[in-house]
C-alpha cells in the first residue's frame, strides 16, 4: 500500500500543538551495543529527572540498540525504528522529543533524512516533534580517524585494532563529510531536515584535580578526555570539535551560556545529570 | 560475477540537457544481483516544504582537510631495539596502541606502561623528556583508544630526530601503531578532494600539498595507496597534471564484491619532506564511494498536478528513490520553488516511468498554483546506497520535457 506521509506529517504537525497531545520522550544513546543504557549510559539520576518535564512523567523509553554498527544497518537504525514505533503504538504518543547523544543523533538524523527507505521511518518523522542533540558527532571527530589509523593490514577478519567499529569507521571525518552531503539532511548547503533537530554543545574539558566539577561524571573520564584534545581544537567536549556538533539543526546552546556555574560539559557529561543540564532539558521538553 | 548491459543508452538532445554530477550519459548500465540484505518493498513518498532559506542545490561539495601527524606499524622488537623518531613540533603527543593480530598468530595485542619509554636524543638518554604520561587504563575510559598509552613531549625538548625506546619486554613479534600527533605544527599536509561520489571506473581526482605555515615546500615524496571497503589494501600509482593529481582504481579493487553495503574506499597519503634540517612526516586520507551504474533517468519528465512521471532506465533490480525540487506559479505569475519532493520504489529491470508523488496540500499551504515544475532531479540507488544521477543546475523542468 502506498502511503502519503506528507500528509500524516502535516497533520501530525497541527496536532503537535494542541492540549491533546501525548507527549514523550526517547534517550537515545551513542556508540556502543547497549542492553541496559538507562543504567549503563544514561544513569538513573539523569533520566528520572529530565522525564519529570513531560505532562505524564512515565511516557518515556530508553532505547538499547547496536551502534556499533554503520547507522543505516538494520541493527543500528532498524532497530531504533521498532523501538520508537513501539514506544508510540504502546503509550499513544502523538509527540516525542528525541534525546540523542553523540552518534545517537547521526543514527536519528539517518531516519529523518531517509523517510522513503523503510516504512517503519515516516511514523517516527511524523511523531517527532522535536529532537534534541547532546553533542552530536554531526561532521565525525578526528579521533576516529585516528582510532582507525594502521587498518593499512586490515582485512575483514584480519586484523583488530580494538574498538575499531563500523560506528568508529563512520564517524571519520572525510566518511560523515560523504555521508552528510550525499545521504544525509541538515548540515551546511544541504536540504534541512523536516523536523527540529537543535544542539548542546559541550565546549571544553576540566580535569583539574583540585576542582571538584572535574568529577561530575567520573574523574577518571576526563583524564582521558583530556588526552583526546590533542587531536581537536581549541573548542571541544574531549571527543568532538564544536565545529562539527553544531554541523546539523541548529545550535539550542554552548553548554558555559545555560550550564550551573558556566561549566563546560565534557563529551561524558553531557549524558550525565551534570550542572544542570538535566533540569535544563526538563524545562524545555 | 557483474554482467554489463550492452545497451548504450541513448540521450536526449535539445536546449534542456541536464548536467549530472555523477553519471555520465555514455556510461554503460549493469545488471548486478540484488544485495542480500533487507530492502524495502513498499512504495513511499514524502514532501517537505522548502524555505528560500533551506534551498540549497544538490551538488558536489569539495572535502578539504590538513593533517599535523603520521603513523607508522611497528614491531615489538623495534620498540625494544629503539628506532629514530622524527619531531618537528616541540610538545608533540606520541600513542602506542597495540594492536591483535587475532587471525593468523592468535596473539592478543600489547599495551605499554608509558613509565617504560625512553627518549634519547644524540644517543643521549634525556632525563625528563615527557610533561605527562596517559597510563593503558586511562586512555580506555575514552573508550576510542584500546591497548593505548600516550606520552606528551616536554616543550623543552624540542625538535629534531631522537631514539624511542621501550625498556618493557615486548615480543619481537608484536605489531603497534606509532602515531605522532603535532598540534600546533606549521607543517601541514593539505589535501582534497572534488567529489567523494564516483561511478566505477571513474578516476579520483584530488589534491595534495605539504605546507610550512601555508607556503607549499618542494622536494616533498608522496605515496598514496588504496585501502577497499573490504579492507583490502593496494599500493596506485598517482598520475599529476598540474597542480592536481588523480588515481585510476584497478579493477580488482573498483569491483569490490566484499564491500559492506555503505562502506567506503580511502585513499591514504603518506608523505615526506626534508625542511630545515627537519625530517617531516604526514599521513592523510580521504574517503569515497564507488558507485556501479546500476539505472539512470532516461531525460523524460511528464510534469501533473499532483505528481511528476520520471523516465528510467532500471537495469538491475533494485530500490530506487528520485526526487525533486518542485515549483509552481505565484499569484503575480511567478515560478517559486516551494517544496522538496521524494519518491521510492522497488524496481524491476526495464524502461519505465516512475511516479514522483507531490504533496498538494503543501503546494496549497504555499500558496502557488500549476502549472508545476521540477528541477534538481536526482537518483538514487537506495538498495545499493548509491548515488547515481543529480543535476548541478536548478533549470526547471515544464510540463512534458525532455531533459
Amino acid at each position: 500500500m502506498k502511503k502519503l506521509m506528507t500528509a500524516m506529517l502535516l497533520s501530525s504537525l497541527t496536532t503537535l500543538g494542541t492540549a491533546n497531545a501525548n507527549e514523550g520522550i526517547a534517550f537515545i544513546h551513542g556508540t556502543g551495543k547497549q542492553t541496559d543504557a538507562y543504567n549503563d549510559y544514561w544513569t538513573g539520576d539523569f533520566v528520572n529527572s529530565v522525564r519529570q518535564g513531560l505532562p505524564d512523567s512515565s511516557k518515556y523509553t530508553v532505547i538499547n540498540c547496536d551502534f556499533d554498527q554503520y547507522m543505516w544497518k538494520e541493527e543500528a537504525a532498524g532497530c531504533l525504528a521498532d523501538q520508537l514505533n513501539s514506544f508510540i503504538d504502546n503509550k499513544g504518543i502523538t509527540s516525542m522529543t528525541l534525546l540523542t547523544h553523540s552518534n545517537g543523533g547521526n543514527v536519528v538524523r539517518w531516519i529523518l533524512s531517509n523517510p522513503t527507505i523503510d516504512s517503519r521511518f515516516p511514523a517516527i518523522v511524523s511523531k517527532t516533534a522535536e529532537v534534541i542533540a547532546l553533542a552530536p558527532s554531526s561532521l565525525g571527530t578526528p579521533l576516529a580517524d585516528a582510532a582507525t589509523q594502521g587498518n593499512v593490514f586490515e582485512t575483514t577478519l584480519g586484523w583488530l585494532l580494538g574498538y575499531n567499529s563500523d560506528a568508529v569507521k563512520q564517524q571519520q571525518v572525510s566518511w560523515m563529510n560523504y555521508y552528510n552531503n550525499n545521504f544525509l539532511y541538515g548540515t551546511a548547503n544541504r536540504p534541512s531536515l523536516p523536523n527540529t533537530f537543535k544542539s548542546v554543545i559541550g565546549s571544553d574539558v576540566d580535569s583539574a584535580i583540585w576542582d571538584g566539577d572535574s568529577y561530575c561524571g567520573g574523574y577518571q573520564y576526563q583524564v582521558a578526555l583530556e588526552t583526546t584534545q590533542n587531536w581537536l581544537d581549541s573548542c571541544s567536549d574531549g571527543f568532538l570539535e564544536c565545529s562539527s556538533q553544531a554541523g546539523a539543526g541548529t545550535v539550542w546552546f554552548t553548554d558555559i551560556q545555560r550550564t550551573k556555574g558556566r561549566e563546560p560539559l565534557s563529551h561524558h557529561q553531557s549524558r550525565r545529570d551534570c550542572f544542570n543540564l538535566d533540569t535544563i532539558i526538563r524545562n524545555d521538553i | 560475477m557483474k554482467k554489463i548491459k550492452q545497451t548504450l543508452i541513448s540521450v536526449c538532445v535539445g536546449s534542456l540537457l541536464v548536467n549530472t554530477a555523477v553519471l555520465a550519459k555514455d556510461v554503460n548500465l549493469v545488471s548486478i544481483p540484488v544485495p542480500d540484505h533487507k530492502i524495502e518493498q513498499e512504495s513511499l513518498h514524502f514532501s517537505q516544504p522548502i524555505t528560500e532559506n533551506s534551498l540549497y542545490p544538490f551538488v558536489s561539495q569539495r572535502y578539504v582537510s590538513a593533517s599535523d601527524e603520521y603513523w607508522v606499524e611497528v614491531s615489538g622488537k623495534e620498540l625494544n631495539s629503539g628506532l629514530a623518531l622524527n619531531i618537528s613540533q616541540p610538545g608533540a603527543l606520541i600513542r602506542l596502541s597495540g594492536k591483535a593480530d587475532l587471525e593468523s598468530t592468535g596473539l592478543q595485542p600489547m599495551s605499554i606502561d608509558p613509565e617504560t619509554i625512553e627518549l634519547r636524543k644524540d644517543a643521549e638518554l634525556l632525563a625528563s623528556p615527557f610533561s605527562s604520561k596517559v597510563t593503558k587504563e586511562q586512555l580506555a575510559t575514552a573508550n576510542i583508544f584500546p591497548n593505548s598509552s600516550a606520552v606528551k613531549l616536554n616543550k623543552n625538548v624540542g625538535k629534531g630526530t631522537f631514539q624511542l625506546r621501550v625498556t618493557q619486554s615486548l615480543n619481537s613479534e608484536d605489531r603497534f601503531m606509532l602515531n605522532v600527533k603535532e598540534k600546533g605544527s606549521p607543517y601541514q599536509l593539505a589535501y582534497s578532494a572534488p567529489a567523494q561520489a564516483l561511478l566505477a571506473n571513474q578516476e579520483f581526482t584530488f589534491d595534495m600539498s605539504m605546507n610550512k605555515s601555508s607556503k607549499s615546500l618542494g622536494g616533498v615524496t608522496h605515496n598514496t595507496f588504496i585501502h577497499s571497503p573490504s579492507g583490502e589494501v593496494q599500493a596506485v600509482a598517482y598520475q599529476v597534471s598540474g597542480d592536481k593529481y588523480s588515481i585510476t582504481l584497478p579493477d580488482s579493487l573498483s569491483n569490490d564484491d566484499n564491500a559492506p553495503l555503505g562502506g567506503l574506499y580511502e585513499l591514504h597519503i603518506v608523505s615526506q619532506a626534508r625542511d630545515a634540517n627537519l625530517n617531516v612526516n604526514r599521513n592523510g586520507k580521504i574517503a569515497f564511494a564507488i558507485a556501479q551504474p546500476t539505472a539512470r533517468m532516461t531525460r523524460e519528465v511528464n510534469v501533473g498536478n499532483e505528481q511528476a512521471l520520471v523516465g528510467l532506465d532500471v537495469a538491475s533490480e533494485g530500490r530506487y528513490e528520485i526526487s525533486a525540487i518542485v515549483s509552481g506559479l505565484t499569484k503575480q505569475g511567478k515560478s517559486k520553488q516551494v517544496m522538496l519532493s521524494r519518491s521510492a520504489h522497488y524496481l524491476q529491470p526495464g524502461l519505465q516511468n516512475v511516479q514522483l508523488k507531490f504533496d498538494t496540500a503543501i503546494l496549497k499551504q504555499a500558496n502557488v498554483v500549476s502549472p508545476y515544475k521540477v528541477s534538481q532531479l536526482r537518483l538514487v540507488d537506495q538498495s545499493r546506497m548509491a548515488l547515481l544521477e543529480q543535476q548541478d543546475l536548478s533549470r526547471e523542468l515544464p510540463i512534458n520535457s525532455h531533459m
